[in-house]
């Protein structure tokens, strides 16, 4: 397999070299392989599985994953076409129409608030148009330039400028983001800080575009629309610099749109009445409606759309944050974005041949696990040698966009002054204009009256002349006379009004004639403003066109130096990883050893504790004995120490005896003492005394002959005894010296154990670290394949396609199908004997994914409020909240889904035809050997309750990593 | 100029990574779940040092006349009186009698001046510290506190609305900050969402369903591991930890003697929440007091509305006093604005943003302090003039975050305050 790719790395990296002049004739998708391959200085991911490969398509074409039977019908399909037939017919599907309106509708409107137009609405236009595949300019130009009320665009199309109020800032901002790729909130206020391609002027050529558009809603009851003003100019001021500027409406990175020049009063189609609010005024030229025209002249707007459909199939834009296109954040093959970009324009902006291209793409169809041995195809030092070139050609390009960008930015600052002194002279000639139209108009009317009163004077005159005629026949006739009187005098009054008339018509036609005069003086001053800001102007577009020309040239050699950047640092991410696995293994190697050490220390520890073990036995023997012996002994000893107690009474006894008889004799010696007077009565109790004495005495001696006897045996057996513990101790010493030998060399043995445990300790610790430095090393070199497309996609699926992927894996989708089908049939029965045709199997199709998805739409809210972003911000942000676990877990909701599932494979009575199914129809793929025996065994330890095994199961899946990600 | 920070994601994927809980720091600290590194000694200490914060706010708008800043006896001041406090030298509303023992706890800022008197418009700003523009959202103070103040050992969610009413859930109130900074409300003073195991499932079966998860998801993880799919296995883990710790938002746990001294009114009630909540170490809990919005009746309703506020508010301030969570602990009472020196025909007081009173204390807030002033009868500041931005950065200040920090959001770098404003020194201790 290595050899293989290896092989085609080659291959393909020479052709990609003949071949560059005669590359636009392959198609897309193989020049797509073919500069991923070429920018690749490591190996890339092999093909993803049959499994894999559906659930990504059905993921991204239709928003949800395959059922079980498309799964299994797909994988179990031999056709070499397969592929190329799945991405046809899901791109035909009416899922995919439907889906796709669904990921531009959070593109486009990130989840704002309805407003003045309903999603269902708005996302029922999108869905028609992506149906009908409309070409993305068309569509983006019905979305930026209707104002919500021409023939032939929905109302809704206006939704994204209407529900933004069409506030001019945000309306920019917005349109800036979504369809140029450009987030220029900074550029508001001052040329971006920190993003050398975003300029103020950006984002006040787009704002000049939409700065006189406004919502128009005259009565509450009817839609909203959008209204223009015929003039308003985009003027800012930098906050940083102070510098004032002005700009006519301009796409990013194009010119300034020459505009027609109108005659004060001549600026509308539909001219604003100002008493009447109902009126809304139409102005000859929209400025909005030339954003939609121009807008596709952008490269950003291709750029733009392109880097989106290229993140929607493959998991991860070319340029992410997908509104940060710049050069300081290039694409991992900036040259690639320019050639999608470029070719999408060529398809005319066709959607679906597109996404197909990129469908077909080996780099669409990757496997998503980083390939195992992660090695450099250049050496780090050409790679190096490479970075430092293309820096030095973007620094000198960048100098030369320097010098541009300072000539531009002077001729713009004398056009803004010119602007200002041509904006004054503008006021002098709408008023010399009002003037020298009111003296015409004067003068008009003073001739009028002129000719009148001449006219007047003639008819009367002539009459005058008839009346003296008559007057001058009939002389008595007064009234006649009177008559001709009045007739003459009438004549005469006349000709003197005339003369008054001819006066004020000389008059007239000399203010006529000043006013002209000072309008064409004053025109003549404009034109002359015009002019001189006329050549401002060219000025600076001329230099613009020069500023363009550095500015791609800088753009080239940043690309260029951003691609080498890229390719040394993905050498250097995986040399990384190879330092950090070797580092592993030697840390492995150390456990090892250090394992092997201490478990032979532990093996050395049985001998010693068997010798131990040996020794203790004779010792407790003759702790026993000895133990026996000391008893015997103290008994003796006891026995003795009585009988010499016994004997020492006796003796003392004796004493008494002897004493007390000689106290006798003395007495009686006394009692017959001649010297004294003899005490005869005396005489008898002392004789009597003395015999007792001697009674005593005697008596005492025999016992104490018997006691000594007695103690002397005593003595003896003690004696006896004590030679017998003497040697039972003997004994007892040389078995304790025994053991404490053993003792002491199993101790020994067991610290050594002990200290090799403790240093295994360390390298198991030092392993351990070693692997979190494997892991930490794979998952950015992970990372860094994901971005340049190395690897398959990987992405987490949107709220939308979780509950959706969630409803088809629990079987409530499959429920819903066969009740859409049977709805379908019952609606249009088939004619007898008519067999279905391709219209009513595609009316079929239609039928039964509205009926599916009306049934089950309301299921999405609580998925989008858990998993989606906030309103109104970036929506392809990851978020893992504890209250999405909770709600899996706790809610009930996903749990009562799988019901469907539960009752389906309830009946199959084969573990293993479960397990199939199971895995199929939740995960894509079949299940290991070693699933399928875990699904056996759960289901036979709840044999009373097969549907909650099943159950407990279908939610595991459903709420694990494989099923959460896009992959 | 050149850019001085990658605009690509790396630096996202690092804060996210941060978020994580540090997947660099230890394969195993992800997969082992909280337990690996939430000892009981650990999370005693943090909970000890950790930064809190307790929001009263104000709904519709509080009187600074009847409450922070009275002024007896002029055109505009009304029937009230105003009393001497524990601090000498601040007297406020008597309808506040218990709070002013307590004054020595807190800080007055009296000069704010946000020149709004819009409600929707108020509480953004007073809850983001800046003014609304248009294409933009800010995050509210929980959000930037709860992300501000974040670490591995907390796990709890960090931002907790208590709301009168409601089945409680994910507010969209952190912006750019992410799901995982927006407030949970606890509906009612109910504790979260879904926190109980419904009662068809037995724990045997939840055990048994999570096994097969855990398989599914360590066989998937030989193949790709990402911080993503990190994440995504840890909430499960987050949300089994905060089912076992579901009695922290449960009140019934209280002593009755406690849930005596708050009363038996709802507001009372969350008061006693409040305290458990941050005792038990949530950082930012923010309690509502409804409605201020005195267009009639002003002086009736304040009596009534301050009545059931005062006390509860007072024993929570003494309580974490005594239990030495003050100095750990900020408390503001905001509202969207104040109401106007004019009485109306009503009697009513209507919105009124020139010229009003936030009322704050604890962590990082000098004790009795007032700053700024309105001039004698309440119609215009007259000393240390302040906006919401000033205060928001207070806060911020006291509770030990720098505001001119940023928070690096796709690339892009947005100061966790308005940067056009700075703290308030005066009250900052």
């Amino acid at each position: 397999m290595g050899m293989r790719k290896g092989q085609w790395i080659f291959v393909t990296t020479l052709l990609f070299a003949q071949c560059v002049a005669a590359a636009d004739a392959l198609p897309l998708h193989v020049r797509i392989d073919r500069h991923v391959v070429a920018g690749q200085v490591g190996p890339l991911a092999g093909v993803a599985s049959d499994g894999e490969f559906i659930r990504r398509l059905h993921l991204d074409l239709t928003g949800r994953i395959p059922s079980s039977a498309e799964a299994r019908d797909f994988i179990d399909n031999k056709s070499p076409t397969k592929r190329r037939e799945a991405i046809d017919r899901l791109l035909a599907s009416p899922e995919y129409a439907r889906h796709l309106a669904t990921v531009f509708d959070v593109m486009l409107m990130e989840r704002r608030a309805d407003k003045y137009v309903k999603t269902p609405a708005w996302r029922s236009y999108l869905r028609d148009a992506f149906a009908a595949n409309k070409p993305w300019d068309a569509m983006a130009g019905e979305i930026i330039g209707t104002d919500g009320n021409r023939t032939g665009i929905p109302h809704a199309a206006a939704k994204f400028i209407l529900d933004r109020e069409a506030e001019p800032n945000l309306v920019t901002r917005d349109l800036a983001r979504k369809f140029f790729g450009m987030d220029l909130q900074c550029a508001q206020c001052h040329d971006h800080p920190n993003i050398d391609d975003y300029y103020q002027r950006d984002y006040y050529g787009i704002y000049a575009f939409v700065g006189r558009s406004f919502v128009f809603r005259p009565n509450a009851k009817k839609p909203a629309v959008l209204a223009e003003r015929a003039s308003g100019e985009a003027k800012f001021k930098s906050v940083f610099t102070d510098v004032s500027g002005g700009m006519r409406p301009r796409v990013p990175a194009g010119f300034e749109i020459p505009e027609p020049l109108f005659a004060p009063g001549d600026e509308w189609q539909v001219a604003p009445i100002p008493k009447n609010k109902k009126v809304r005024g139409i102005p000859k030229y929209s400025r909005r409606a030339q954003l939609a025209k121009h807008a596709a002249s952008s490269s950003y707007f291709r750029r733009n759309i392109a880097n989106r459909l290229w993140g929607q199939m493959m998991g991860r834009a070319l340029v992410e944050p997908r509104d940060g296109l710049h050069t300081a954040n290039p694409a991992s093959h900036p040259a690639l974005l320019g050639i999608l970009a470029e070719d999408f324009a060529s398809m005319k902006f066709d959607v679906r041949a597109f996404l197909r291209e990129l469908a077909l793409s080996q780099t669409y169809q990757r496997q998503f696990d980083l390939p195992i041995r992660m090695k450099s195809t250049t050496p780090i030092a050409t790679l190096e040698a490479e970075q430092k070139k293309m820096s030095a050609e973007t620094e000198a390009a960048q100098a030369t966009f320097d010098k541009a960008h300072e000539a531009l930015a002077i001729a713009r600052g004398e056009r803004f002054t010119a602007q200002g002194a041509l904006d004054k002279t503008l006021k002098p000639v709408t008023a010399a204009k009002k003037a020298s139209d009111a003296a015409a108009k004067a003068l008009a009317a003073a001739q009028k009256k002129q000719t009148d009163k001449q006219a007047a004077h003639k008819k009367v005159g002539a009459l005058a002349v008839q009346a003296k005629a008559v007057a001058d026949e009939f002389k008595e006739d007064k009234e006649l006379a009177d008559l001709s009187a009045k007739f003459k005098a009438k004549t005469t009054k006349l000709a003197t009004e005339i003369v008054a008339a001819q006066k004020d018509t000389t008059t007239k036609t000399a203010a006529a004639k000043t006013a002209t005069d000072k309008l064409n003086a004053a025109q003549k001053t404009s034109d002359a403003a015009r002019a001189k800001w006329a050549v401002f102007d060219n000025k600076v577009q001329s230099l613009d066109r020069e500023w363009q020309a550095a500015a791609r040239v800088r753009e080239r050699a940043k690309h260029a130096e951003a691609l080498a950047v890229r390719q040394l640092e993905d050498a250097q991410a995986m040399v990384v990883l190879a330092q950090s696995q070797s580092a592993q293994a030697v840390a492995l190697a150390k456990v090892n050893d250090a394992t092997k050490t201490w478990a032979a220390a532990k093996a050395a520890l049985v001998p010693l504790s068997a010798a131990l073990a040996k020794v203790r036995l004779p010792r407790e023997a003759a702790q026993k004995e000895h133990a026996a012996a000391v008893q015997v002994l103290a008994a003796a000893q006891k026995l003795l120490s009585e009988k010499q107690t016994h004997a020492k009474n006796v003796a003392a006894a004796l004493a008494a005896a002897t004493a007390s008889a000689k106290l006798a004799v003395e007495i009686a010696a006394l009692a017959t003492n001649q010297f004294l007077a003899p005490v005869t009565e005396l005489q008898a109790p002392v004789n009597n005394a003395a015999a007792r004495s001697r009674e005593a005495i005697s008596t005492l001696k025999i016992l104490q002959g018997v006691m000594d006897r007695d103690v002397a045996i005593a003595q003896q057996k003690s004696n006896g005894r004590a030679a017998i513990e003497k040697t039972a101790k003997a004994k007892l010493d040389s078995a304790t010296g025994a053991v404490t030998i053993a003792g002491a060399k199993l101790a020994a043995a067991q610290k050594r154990a002990r200290e090799l445990a403790a240093k295994l300790a360390d390298t198991q610790t030092l392993a351990t670290e070693a692997r979190a430095a494997v892991d930490s090393a794979t998952e950015k070199l992970g990372r860094r394949w994901a971005r340049n497309f190395g690897v398959g996609g990987f992405t987490h699926l949107t709220p939308e396609q979780l509950c959706w992927s969630m409803l088809e894996a629990s079987g409530q989708v499959a429920a819903q199908r066969a009740a859409a089908v049977a709805d379908f049939k019952k609606k249009n029965p088939l004619k007898d004997g008519a067999k279905e045709d391709p219209a009513r199997v595609a009316a079929r199709a239609a039928h039964v994914e509205k009926f599916i998805y009306d049934k089950l739409k309301g299921n999405t809210a609580i998925f989008i409020k858990l998993f989606g972003g906030a309103a109104g911000e970036v929506q392809t942000d990851f978020y893992a909240t504890a209250d999405q676990a909770l709600y899996f877990a706790n809610g009930g909701t996903v749990r009562s889904w799988t019901g469907a599932l539960t009752g389906r494979l309830n009946k199959l009575t084969d573990p293993k035809a479960l397990a199939e199914e199971l895995y199929l129809a939740i995960l894509t793929r079949r299940p290991t050997p070693a699933e399928t025996t875990s699904v056996a065994q759960h289901l036979a330890s709840q044999k009373e309750n097969r549907s909650n095994a099943i159950r407990e199961m279908a939610w595991g899946l459903m709420t694990s990593t494989e099923f959460r990600f896009r992959h | 100029m050149k850019c001085d920070y990658a605009c690509g994601s790396e630096d996202h994927l690092i804060a996210r990574r941060q978020f994580l809980g540090g997947v660099a720091t230890g394969a195993g600290a992800v997969l082992g779940g909280l337990g690996a590194f939430a000892t009981p000694e650990a999370v005693a200490k943090m909970t000890k040092d950790q930064k809190r914060v307790i929001v009263v706010r104000m709904a519709g708008g509080l009187s600074q006349l009847e409450s922070w800043d009275p002024k007896p006896g002029t055109d505009t001041g009304g029937p009230f009186r105003s009393i001497p406090t524990s601090v000498p030298g601040i007297r406020i509303s008597e309808l506040l009698p218990h709070t002013a023992k307590v004054m020595h706890h807190l800080a007055l800022a009296r000069g704010i001046n946000t020149r709004n008197g819009d409600h929707g418009k108020g509480t953004y700003m007073m809850l983001t510290g800046r003014h609304r523009t248009p294409g933009q959202t800010h995050p509210e103070l929980g959000a930037v506190v709860a992300r501000g103040l974040d670490n591995d050992s907390l796990t709890l969610p960090g931002h907790i609305k208590v709301t009168s009413g409601g089945s409680g859930g994910r507010n969209n109130d952190a912006a750019y900050l992410g799901p995982k900074y927006a407030s949970i409300s606890l509906g009612g003073g109910k504790p979260p969402a879904y926190t109980e195991r419904p009662k068809d499932v037995t724990e045997a079966a939840a055990k048994n369903q999570n096994q097969f998860r855990k398989q599914a998801n360590d066989r998937f993880a030989q193949r790709r591991r990402t911080a993503e799919t990190d994440a995504y296995v840890q909430s499960f883990e987050q949300a089994q930890e905060l089912m076992r710790q579901r009695d922290v938002f449960d009140l019934s746990k209280e002593s009755d003697k406690d849930r005596e001294r708050y009363g038996k009114t709802q507001f009372g009630e969350h008061c006693l929440l409040a305290r458990r909540l941050v005792e038990k170490g949530i950082t930012y809990v923010q309690v509502t007091h409804s409605n201020y919005d005195t267009h009639n009746e002003n002086f009736s309703f304040h009596f009534e509305q301050l009545g059931e506020f005062d006390a509860p508010f007072a024993t929570l301030v003494a309580d974490l006093a005594a239990r030495g969570l003050l100095e750990h602990t900020l408390i503001v009472v905001l509202s969207e604005f104040g109401r106007t020196p004019r009485i109306n025909k009503y009697y009513g007081r209507d919105h009124w943003g020139n010229a009003w009173s936030v009322c704050m204390g604890g962590a990082g807030i000098a004790r009795g302090a007032v700053h700024g002033a309105t001039n004698k009868n309440g119609t215009a500041v007259s000393d240390g003039q302040v906006d919401a931005g000033h205060l928001f950065h207070t806060y911020l200040r006291a509770l030990g975050l720098n505001p001119r920090r940023n928070f690096k959001i796709g690339g892009q770098k947005i100061p966790l305050a308005d940067p056009a404003f700075e703290p308030i020194k005066e009250l900052l201790a």
